[in-house]
């Protein structure tokens, strides 16, 4: 499959992925952009990866986090001041408060790792190779950021919260 | 219960409190590529700058030639000699090839006046608003003219006898006025 190829078929999920993950419109174009950048300059390495998609996707994690530790750094007071929410979701209230809760309870990388996760469906073997860690680390991760949620969610602590390192 | 039902249980507790995420639109590639929309663009701003240039031309000054119907009406040449003053004032209009031949073979030298137009029109003073006359512009003073040059006055040069001055202009002179002959009479017919 051509490199173009995959961005097309990706193009959709990607773009969502990434809007989901800085909630920025304008950044989260960027990021896709990068990502297909970065996709093409290493498309040599193509040949050599078992599942493509989870392949640009954690190109893009990467992006995301990346642009998301940057903006962290420098602007986070900043822009947790100003930020206003993007136009098609100022109405979403169920979303607007998803995204705070994530945002104050969650580390980037959990999020990504749940929203890959229950949202994308890829398994800790692919997040795995997204995140250069093994697939036992993923799971811990996965487990404890999904009881930090349940948790900051008021649904109370997880009572399985060990019980994603079985999977 | 058992650990796998509440795991199953969690994970969908997961899936419900990140549902709403799921309401978030995708970003798409900018495929607004410069490279290609560009000329686009540039063919479209000089199409609108073209068509600018032509209704500000148009505008300006109530205009010339035969677009602005600027009119301009010679005197009759009052030459020292009736009858060619008959055949200068016929002339008014014609081509400079014929008023060289006609004038020439009545004695006459033809110093000649080239004129290039300018772009202001100019009324009467009854009706300052309408185009009578062509001015601005300037006159070229050549040894010779093209022959399809045209005429559109003659006058004599009173220090040299059977000297003429014979004004023309070129006849795609975008901003020449059109030539209204003068009232020759019967004189040198």
């Amino acid at each position: 499959m051509a490199i173009e190829q995959l961005f097309c078929d990706c193009e959709g999920r990607l773009g969502r992925f990434l809007a989901q993950m800085v909630g920025n419109r304008q950044l989260a174009e960027d990021l896709l952009q990068d990502t297909f950048h970065d996709a093409f300059r290493l498309r040599d390495r193509l040949a050599e990866v078992e599942n493509r998609e989870a392949w640009l996707f954690g190109i893009a994690r990467n992006r995301a986090l990346s642009a998301l530790r940057s903006r962290r750094r420098f602007r986070a007071a900043l822009e947790r001041l100003v930020q206003r929410p993007e136009p098609s979701e100022r109405d979403d209230l169920e979303l607007l408060a998803l995204r705070d809760l994530l945002e104050r309870h969650l580390e980037p990388d959990d999020r990504a790792l749940l929203i890959l996760r229950y949202l994308y469906g890829f398994d800790s073997g692919e997040l795995a190779a997204m995140t250069g860690r093994t697939p036992e680390a993923v799971r811990q991760r996965l487990a404890r950021a999904k009881a930090r949620l349940i948790e900051a969610a008021g649904r109370g602590p997880s009572p399985t919260v060990q019980k994603e390192s079985d999977r | 219960m058992s650990p796998l039902i509440e795991l199953a249980a969690d994970d969908e507790l997961v899936r419900e409190l990140l549902a709403p995420l799921a309401r978030v639109q995708p970003v798409t590639l900018r495929r607004t590529t410069r490279r290609h929309r560009r000329p686009h663009r540039m063919l479209l701003a000089a199409a609108a700058l073209a068509a600018a240039l032509l209704v500000g031309g148009l505008a300006l000054a109530g205009v010339f030639g035969p677009l602005h119907n600027a009119v301009l009406k010679p005197n009759a040449p009052t030459l020292p000699s009736p009858v060619v003053s008959g055949i200068a004032c016929r002339l008014i209009g014609q081509s400079a090839g014929t008023a060289q031949t006609v004038l020439t073979q009545h004695g006459y030298q033809i110093e000649w006046r080239f004129q290039h137009w300018g772009t202001q029109a100019t009324g009467t003073d009854n009706n300052p608003t309408a185009p009578q006359a062509v001015t601005g512009g300037y006159t070229s003073t050549p040894a010779t003219v093209p022959p399809d040059s045209i005429v559109w006055d003659i006058t004599p040069d009173d220090r040299t006898p059977n000297m003429l001055f014979v004004f023309v202009q070129a006849p795609n002179d975008p901003n020449a006025p059109t030539i209204s002959p003068p009232s020759c009479g019967s004189a040198g017919r």
